[in-house]
């Protein structure tokens, strides 16, 4: 009955294609088992239901997914053993049998009926495994994901001092929970997805209803629609999909493990994402505050996080800035710096053999270098090169007389400052950034820095991310939104409303007492 | 795309073919301290160049005037050492062409940007054609310092170039440095550039400069130099300096000696306003009313200053001293001077602008029949921890 | 998602009014004050300022006329397609050539005080693409980047005013009212060209959300502005005296070079001055660039003001390059402020006006 179904046809991204089980077990054994054909990790099980001249059902997940355990004994027991022994009997009930196994047999919770092959085929693949019964159409999934997961641990990336040490791990479903005991709220969705061809991977989509702009989640649906991709295989392949714009160096979506910054976002109004193998999860709609913002400046006092939070863009100013600023005092400006710290810095570099911007292309190229290597050591030797080779590698330069003193303390500033920026994606920006600047310097000096910075300026004000522009609250002025922006943070009683840049349908968070 | 690509390509070849003309490195610039102006002896005769029909060329290896640039060395200037710095001497018509026979000889650019000192002998501004020049010079570049002191040399210049620094490791840093400290502490005139400029400008060619004495080398700032229609004009001695900074309203502190029973008793200017009026307008009649507060410095030992009277009559010597030191002062001015640099006439324009037009033309005239009389107001306030 | 994409708030049009009025010019403004009234100048940079009320509600009234159609679509039907093509024509020219004019000026400034060796070509090119560049993106997104960048503006320059305020010797903004009418007269005359920028309320009208505040909220901007104008020269005459400030040839950034803070890192603040200068210039000259576009676009007919802006380009820096050194640059200014500049914010407004109220007369009777 199968055989003129194209193989093709099953793995289109959209489920056009339905086909149907039918009804003669055989068929659907021989058709399953010709899809898995060459895979050895598929565990097929036919057994009978009611004794030797009752029903055949075959059962078949793979190996390694599913919990054998809980299909042994509140699947296959029951069926085969329970209902020999327990009434009714298998002839009284045999015209009913689906409805009995369905209601009174299998003791498993989670559980759906479905009636196409694909879906049992997908099903599998997932994790859950597929029960069929012979002469019936329909087939039953049972969810009996398990599988060895990471337990719950600090994201590495974003540690805080104040607030929660849990982080998302590979397993959507668990991850999905940790929103949910933050959000009790029966209005607060989690819709699932299923992206990529081949791969099939679980998205969830987090939104609360009534908060949210719903122009932002049908933008958002319609993206996700038009992905045709055959595999994703993290989080990482989606943001760049639903991004607005391709060509930028500026992070458009923000990708956080700590399920506390999601929880709190969707409650601003945006919409998280999930993926399944992924630890990362993706919140829209972004503006540049969501990269200079770290949990913990809720937590803490409002004068304490205001005062962080100016040290935090300040610091990341002067990441992006400081090299370029050198290169453009020392080089074009020499009259803007005191008098003898002007003395001091020519006599430092009269020595050295480069001109100051490629004396500082060439340190904030060894910069990189230590970074990106510290990152692939493993993690004990990986902080300890960063430290020694900082500090050994930039006193050689000086003796060596490659780079003079000044140098490696404008780059060691700038490398500290650029610790301080809270996303890692954002850091990237901010070398890019870096970069730009300091090419803009070395040819026009002030001049060139300001230059660069109107263009950078210009490429942000035009960027906006599913249609809220990304420097709000500055670029549309909202007065009520700078209580919690780059440089402020009003304290929690004046925090009466939702960011208003995100159009949320219900603008107040605080009511009056 | 491909047209994006295309631009940002020939961005890139138009600025990394180009190069960049500005970029000095900070070592390739010789930071000149100090600049020291002097009328060339050594040119004998007047040759007149500028005068007749245009020449070919008009630069002559005996320039008019003489320029010494110091730079300091900066690999010297750490170790503090006496040479850490070097005299660059050439002579030229004016200033850059100066520069121009330097940049021939030494391997830096000359840098104006951090120059914190300006001398000119007492020759240089009696030659008022360079004098002219060289403040020109001075306010053209738009690369100089314009928080560069002034000064004028009583002396010679190579006097003056030799001149021990102690207590700082170049001239021009050991020289500005006196007047920072002393513009502070005591009655020195200390005289920015723009300041210079301003007033040269404002009363048409008449300006005051501070002076350095060279005396077996070493310097001393004493003395105050007028200059008057660009010209230099008179020296003023350092007693009447105290004076002159309380009535033109810019003593920050000095000292006076008063006299109380037959000692000498210091007292510490902390505070002066002087504010004048014009009282009769006709007459051109000023009341100049000075209020001073200060603390006794010293005392006679064994008595008690806060005994009933000592400081009342501690106040009314020095009242009575320092109107008469003002007097004298602004008689000076008057008759030995002749010149309003008190700056009365600028008072009298701005509050009394119809009787100043009167006047404008001659105003030195009519400061010099002016009448002035002075209301001192002394407080003492500190007097120290000792009874 | 933001609504109202594309209309223009009060607090966007202050800011657009502000931002493109001051310019370049301001920096000489001082000296031309001065050079005519001497002492009285900060009473005559008030007295300019509010000179050019009358003429802002002028423009405004013309500007509500053409909220519906455009400024060259008004033109054209109240004065017929030819017509109204041609009377557009001069104002294109002068958007053009305050743009070029505009960034040579900026460009010697820069190149006198910082990139002495540099060629100006190299100076100038850079920001007339720049601004383009912006241009390009249409009003709302010129909107949200003068949004972004008034605040820091506004910071640096309180900054820089409060560092320059000490040592200022302000009893040389006196004697006042020492200047006769005359003199007065002129110094309006030589003034005004800095108060020049409000034209842009006749085109960018169709976008503004609330065209009945256009005139308040524009006089608030003016006010700013001369408020601003009225401290620097202020200052100027406060640290340089009359005579000095007439010397000079741009007083402001003399002011920011003699500005001296004991114990800062910085010992130069023009460094901050010019940084904050090249904003405003390049605000200025974004918004003209996208004047000029809409103009020329809705002349031509076509649609995308995104290849008007691209295609003048070297015609505007060909315009920047008239004129040989800063004098005559200077002079260009006054040449083209004086025509041109008259035509388009008094003379063209009027003739708006009286037309609009003829056609309403006749519509209305007939």
């Amino acid at each position: 009955m199968f055989s003129n179904v194209k193989k093709d046809i099953m793995f289109e991204r959209h489920f056009e294609s339905k086909t149907n089980l039918s009804k003669k077990l055989d068929d659907n054994i021989k058709f399953i088992k010709s899809i898995f054909e060459g895979s050895n990790d598929i565990v097929y099980r036919e057994f009978k239901i009611g004794g030797l001249d009752g029903r055949r059902a075959f059962l078949f997940y793979v190996d390694g997914m599913a919990d054998k355990i809980l299909l042994d004994n509140f699947v296959i027991t029951p069926l085969m053993l329970t209902a020999r022994i327990v009434k009714p009997d298998y002839e009284e009930i045999k015209n009913r049998l689906l409805e009995a196994a369905q209601f009174t047999a299998i003791s498993s919770s989670d559980f759906k009926e479905i009636k196409t092959v694909e879906e049992a085929i997908i099903a599998a693949l997932s994790g859950d495994s597929t029960l069929i019964i012979d002469e019936s159409d329909s087939a039953f999934v049972i969810a009996s994901r398990a599988w060895p997961t990471r337990g719950i641990s600090e994201p590495s990336s974003e540690t805080v001092i104040r607030g929660s040490r849990d982080g998302f791990t590979e397993t959507m479903r668990m991850n999905t929970a940790l929103v949910r005991r933050r959000i009790r709220d029966p209005r607060f969705k989690v819709c699932q997805k299923h992206i990529g061809v081949r791969s099939k991977t679980d998205i969830a989509i987090m939104y609360i209803d009534d908060i949210v702009d719903k122009r932002i989640l049908d933008e958002l649906n319609k993206r996700l629609d038009n992905i045709n991709i055959d595999s994703v295989i993290d989080s990482g392949y989606i943001q760049q999909f639903i991004e607005d714009r391709a060509f930028t160096f500026l992070p458009e979506v923000q990708a956080t493990e700590r399920p506390d910054t999601v929880a709190a976002s969707i409650y601003e109004g945006r919409v998280a994402i999930l993926v399944d193998n992924s630890p990362q999860a993706l919140i829209i709609p972004v503006t540049i505050q969501s990269f200079l913002q770290s949990p913990e400046d809720y937590y803490t006092k409002p004068i304490i996080a205001t005062f962080t939070r100016i040290l935090r863009s300040f610091a990341a100013i002067i990441s992006v800035i400081a090299p370029a600023f050198y290169i453009a005092v020392t080089s074009y400006h020499q009259d803007m710096i005191p008098n003898k710290l002007a003395i001091s810095i020519a006599a430092s570099r009269e020595g050295v053999p480069f001109p100051a911007y490629m004396e500082t292309l060439i340190m904030i190229i060894i910069l990189e270098l230590l970074l990106e290597a510290g990152i692939r050591l493993p993690r004990p030797i990986g902080s300890t090169i960063g430290i020694v080779g900082g500090l050994i590698i930039g006193q050689a330069a000086v003796s060596a007389g490659i780079v003079s003193p000044i140098m490696i303390i404008v780059v060691a500033f700038t490398a500290v400052a650029s610790f301080a920026i809270p996303n890692y994606e954002f850091a990237a920006s901010a070398r890019i950034m870096r970069l730009i600047f300091m090419l803009g310097a070395s040819i026009f000096g002030l001049y060139g820095i300001m230059l660069v910075f109107i263009g950078i300026m210009i490429h942000m004000v035009n960027l906006k991310s599913f249609g809220v522009p990304y420097l709000a609250p500055f670029a549309p002025f909202e007065k009520e939104d700078m209580k919690d922006s780059l440089f402020y943070r009003g304290p929690w009683k004046s925090m009466r409303k939702r960011p208003i840049q995100l159009n949320p349908n219900d603008l107040i968070r605080q009511g009056k007492k | 795309m491909k047209k994006k690509v295309f631009i940002v390509l020939l961005v890139f070849i138009m600025i990394f073919s180009s190069g960049c003309w500005d970029r000095v490195e900070i070592e390739e610039n010789a930071f000149v301290f100090g600049i020291a102006l002097d009328v060339n002896k050594e040119r004998t005769e007047k040759e007149d160049i500028e005068k007749g029909e245009i020449k070919p060329f008009y630069e002559s290896d005996k320039g008019a005037i003489r320029t010494i640039f110091t730079v300091p060395i900066p690999s010297k200037m750490k170790e503090a050492g006496e040479d850490a710095f070097e005299s660059i001497e050439a002579s030229g018509e004016n200033i850059p062409s100066c520069m121009r026979v330097i940049e021939r000889k030494i391997n830096k650019i000359i840098y104006l940007g951090q120059t914190k000192m300006c001398v000119f002998t007492i020759d240089m501004l009696n030659n008022k054609q360079y004098f002219m020049d060289a403040v020109d010079f001075l306010e053209r570049d738009p690369e100089r310092n314009r928080n560069m002191k002034v000064a004028a040399v009583n002396g010679s210049i190579d006097d003056y170039i030799k001149v021990k620094h102690y207590l700082d490791n170049n001239l021009a840093s050991y020289i500005s440095g006196i007047f920072q400290v002393g513009s502070k502490e005591c009655c020195i005139i200390s005289e920015d550039l723009t300041e210079l400029e301003g007033t040269l400008r404002s009363s048409k060619g008449n300006a005051v400069m501070p002076c350095i004495k060279i005396t077996d080398g070493k310097a001393e700032v004493r003395d105050l130099a007028l200059i008057k229609d660009y010209e230099f004009y008179q020296m003023v001695d350092q007693k009447y300096l105290r004076g002159f900074s309380i009535i033109s309203n810019k003593l920050k502190k000095a000292r006076k000696l008063v006299k109380y029973d037959d000692t000498i008793i210091p007292f510490y200017i902390t505070g002066v306003k002087t504010t004048v009026h014009l009282e009769d307008k006709e007459n051109l009649k000023y009341k100049v009313t000075v209020k001073v507060e200060g603390d006794i410095e010293s005392f006679i030992l064994d008595e008690e200053i806060s005994k009933e009277g000592k400081i009342e009559e501690i106040k009314s010597n020095l009242a009575k001293s320092l109107t008469m030191e003002l007097s004298e002062v602004m008689d000076y001015f008057q008759n030995s001077i002749g010149i309003d640099y008190l700056k009365i006439g600028e008072y009298t324009k701005k509050y009394h602008n119809k009787i100043y037009e009167k006047y404008e033309d001659n105003w030195d005239e009519a400061f010099k029949k002016a009448q002035f009389d002075f209301d001192v107001n002394v407080e003492i306030r500190r007097i120290g921890t000792i009874r | 998602m933001i609504s109202d994409n594309d209309k223009i708030s009060n607090y966007q049009l202050n800011i657009f009014v502000i931002l493109t009025i001051i310019e370049i010019g301001m920096a000489a403004l001082p000296a031309i004050l001065v050079k005519e009234v001497k002492s009285d100048a900060w009473i005559l940079s008030i007295i300019t300022g509010l000179v050019n009320i009358p003429f802002l509600y002028i423009v405004s009234k013309a500007a509500q006329k053409t909220s519906t159609q455009g400024f060259v679509g008004c033109l054209k039907s109240l004065f017929g397609k030819a017509a109204g093509t041609i009377l557009a024509i001069p104002v294109l020219v002068y958007f053009l050539f305050m743009v070029g004019l505009e960034s040579r000026l900026f460009g010697e400034t820069v190149k006198m005080y910082f990139l002495q060796r540099t060629p100006i070509e190299f100076i100038v090119m850079p920001i007339i693409i720049e601004a383009v560049f912006l241009a390009k993106g249409g009003i709302e997104v010129i909107g949200r980047f003068f949004e972004a960048v008034f605040f820091p503006i506004v910071l640096i320059n309180v900054l820089l005013i409060l560092i320059a305020i000490p040592k200022n010797d302000f009893t040389n903004l006196l004697p006042v009212f020492s200047a006769d009418i005359k003199e007065y007269f002129s110094a309006i005359i030589a003034g005004s060209n800095s108060f020049f920028g409000y034209e842009l309320l006749l085109i960018i009208s169709p976008y503004i959300k609330e065209p009945k505040k256009m005139f308040k909220t524009s006089t608030k901007a003016l006010l700013i502005v001369t408020g601003f104008y009225t401290i620097a020269v202020i200052l100027n005459l406060g640290k340089f005296g009359v005579e000095e400030t007439k010397s000079l040839m741009f007083p402001v950034i003399a002011l920011a070079k003699a500005i001296d803070v004991p114990g800062s890192i910085f010992e130069r603040a023009e460094g901050i001055l010019m940084a904050v200068w090249v904003l405003h210039v390049f605000t200025t000259m974004a918004m003209i660039t996208y004047l000029y576009s809409v103009v020329g676009a809705e002349i031509i007919g076509h649609k995308g003001i995104k290849h008007i802006a691209t295609l003048y380009i070297p015609v505007v820096y060909l315009f920047g390059l008239l004129g040989d050194n800063v004098a005559q640059v200077f002079k260009n200014i006054n040449m083209v402020g004086a025509t041109l500049g008259i035509y388009t914010v008094i003379i063209l407004p009027l003739l708006i006006l009286i037309a609009s109220y003829i056609k309403n007369k006749g519509g209305s009777k007939g």
